[in-house]
């Protein structure tokens, strides 16, 4: 553990040294929030109807959906971004010259970003709640465990993409594939139930559905538990599969990178 | 395989009885080739690969200086990875101080400090000392320890003072110093060195070789494997050479014994006048085997490039045969060799005979 929270150290130092990026990156929130402000109370009297499961209020339904958004484009891209960077300067390659184990190194290599954006989004929903988002205080702690569930689903298939990249030296279009699909069918701006029948089949398939819904239950509407097991049950399911995904190819991309001599090729 | 000894220019130099730290046997890898679009399109199941290292085998003492020469594309580096676990071999074996770098990669890893020819393989945007403090903590150093062993370290490649200075800030002779710090942090039994020296300016080149000679021989005496293309670094430095080339392990010797080997016939004379006519009498004596005049000239005296039979005894027989031919002899010495000159000589033999050396 001592490992991973050096590392996350010296990712905090490094990010601070970079200290105008660091302060946009905070403005940037409050900024970019505004917007969905305005524009969700404007859609509220059309939409509120159409979220009333989800708490009823329009603005909240599209905060936690960015909240839930942030933390996917996180966990999907932590592993890849610091793998790719780091091969590139024979950094990887220096790490593993170390006794320290791969899985250790993985986590405490995005360990930073996680820890960056749950900070964010901590800032982005106090935020809202500021600006008049009603929430359900006793689902906070169940929802967090519930994104947190996203997370791990999403970090694996960020696994997947960080082994696309030791393989391959490129990731293609899926990132944005994953991330957009993930935004449309998933129930970030608009929930499930409104999208054509034959695309709503596809967002079972999609963590984000199940994730999301649960959480906005949990903290927008105060459902109790026994209302979102279900969707709960399913984000556990997808989150064990999808990280059992990410670790066998990771694992398989990490070995073909070592018999092809190209964990410091760029 | 072919042992050292049919290769007649090369010294085999036992290990003494000395332990040995690295072993390897057999080891072979090949990459694939990388392809233009064309040949991609036309056959694109098709791998060509390329053997970077052949059934290579060598053995290095505990304690041993070993440099690796050759040129680019030898295979140096790929057995510097091997050996380092970041690239598994396609066959053979190689062990460190008994480790299989395969099967018991994390005690390889444990014994060995590594300087990769990437000297970017830094954090930037840090102190050294925090450079240090993130291995440190990856080697599982921890507390009190730690921050004793980084002060340790940054004492030994003189940089104490500028320890708290960022990294980006640094000049490439003091980021392969902090590489080679990062290196000593686990007190590692085996240091790998990959072209230390290569971005580096002729001054620091050699402020970075006394370094290291002070470094290995006083303060920290584990074992080194030094691959560089710098011949001189090799000589300075190095208690044996190894001369790799495609993969294959040609000669291995004390520098001393590769050059005397190499020019053990090669001498340069400087003779008085009418040398020329002796010479050429020698020549059908079978005293001597060939001589050219050089466009060196001391006071009275030419210089001549002579090649003789019996190395020493072949010089001795010459300088009495053309004393006793009137011809004033005012020197004569064995022709310094360059590394360089090894590299060739062993390349072009190898060619010739195909060989690799068993060492």
């Amino acid at each position: 553990m001592y490992k991973i929270v050096e590392m996350v150290r010296t990712s905090w130092q490094i990010a601070r040294s970079y200290k105008m990026n660091l302060v946009f990156s905070i403005l940037a929130l409050f900024f970019t929030t505004i917007p969905f402000y305005l524009v969700a109370h404007a859609m509220q009297p059309m939409m509120g109807d159409v979220v009333k499961h989800e708490g009823g209020d329009y603005f909240g339904f599209v905060l936690l959906g960015l909240i839930a958004i942030s933390l996917l484009t996180t966990a999907l891209t932590a592993v890849y971004q610091s793998v790719s960077g780091s091969i590139s300067s024979g950094w990887l390659e220096a790490q593993l010259g170390t006794s320290t184990s791969m899985p250790v190194l993985l986590v405490g290599m995005s360990a930073y970003q996680f820890l960056w954006t749950f900070l964010r989004v901590a800032v982005l929903f106090l935020y809202g709640w500021t600006l008049g988002v009603h929430v359900h205080w006793s689902g906070i702690a169940l929802g967090f465990a519930v994104l947190l569930l996203l997370c791990v689903a999403y970090f694996g298939l960020g696994l997947v993409l960080a082994a696309m990249y030791l393989a391959f030296r490129t990731i293609g279009p899926l990132q944005s594939v994953i991330v957009t699909g993930s935004v449309l069918l998933g129930g970030v701006y608009y929930p499930t139930t409104v999208i054509p029948s034959w695309i709503q089949s596809l967002s079972v398939v999609v963590p984000m559905t199940y994730g999301l819904r649960a959480t906005r239950r949990l903290v927008l509407d105060g459902a109790p538990w026994s209302a979102v097991q279900t969707d709960i049950g399913m984000i556990a399911v997808i989150a064990v599969l999808m990280l059992m995904l990410g670790i066998a190819a990771f694992q398989l991309s990490f070995d073909h990178a070592r018999r092809r001599g190209t964990l410091s090729m760029y | 395989m072919i042992s050292t000894t049919e290769i007649p220019f090369v010294t085999p130099t036992p290990l003494t009885q000395r332990t040995t730290a690295i072993a390897c046997s057999g080891l072979v890898k090949s990459f694939p080739i990388r392809r233009g679009w064309r040949e991609a399109l036309r056959a694109p199941f098709t791998t060509r690969w390329q053997l970077v290292t052949d059934h290579l085998s060598c053995d290095i003492a505990q304690g041993e200086l070993f440099g690796l020469l050759g040129p680019n594309g030898a295979g140096k580096s790929t057995l510097m990875r091997m050996l380092a676990t970041a690239v598994l071999p396609d066959a053979g074996t190689a062990t460190v101080h008994g480790a299989d770098v395969v099967a018991d990669a994390r005690a390889v890893r444990d014994m060995m400090g590594v300087v990769a020819a990437n000297e970017r393989a830094v954090l930037w945007r840090i102190s050294a000392r925090d450079n240090l403090r993130y291995f440190a903590a990856l080697l599982g150093l921890r507390g009190a320890a730690r921050t004793r062993r980084i002060e340790e370290v940054l004492e030994l490649v003189e940089l104490a003072d500028t320890g708290e200075k960022m990294v980006g800030e640094f000049s490439s002779g003091m980021r392969q110093r902090l590489l080679i710090a990062r290196a000593l942090l686990g007190s590692p039994r085996v240091l790998l060195l990959d072209e230390p020296t290569r971005s580096l300016d002729p001054i620091s080149a050699r402020q970075f070789r006394r370094f290291i000679t002070r470094l290995i021989r006083e303060d920290t005496k584990c074992t080194v494997l030094l691959a560089t293309h710098s011949t001189d670094e090799a000589m300075e430095l190095c208690d044996r050479i190894g001369v790799l080339d495609r993969g294959r392990l040609l000669a291995v010797g004390k520098p001393a014994d590769l050059g005397a080997e190499l020019t053990r016939n090669s001498f340069r004379a400087w003779l008085g006048p009418d040398a020329e006519a002796a010479l050429d009498r020698l020549v059908a004596r079978g005293v001597v085997v060939s001589w050219s005049p050089t466009a060196g000239m001391e006071e009275l005296f030419r210089e001549f490039a002579v090649e003789v039979t019996e190395g020493h005894q072949g010089a001795a027989e010459l300088v009495r045969a053309l004393v006793a031919a009137g011809v004033d002899v005012a020197r004569v010495e064995r022709v310094p060799v360059s590394a360089a000159d090894i590299i060739e000589r062993v390349l072009a033999t190898s060619d010739r005979r195909g060989e690799s050396a068993d060492v």
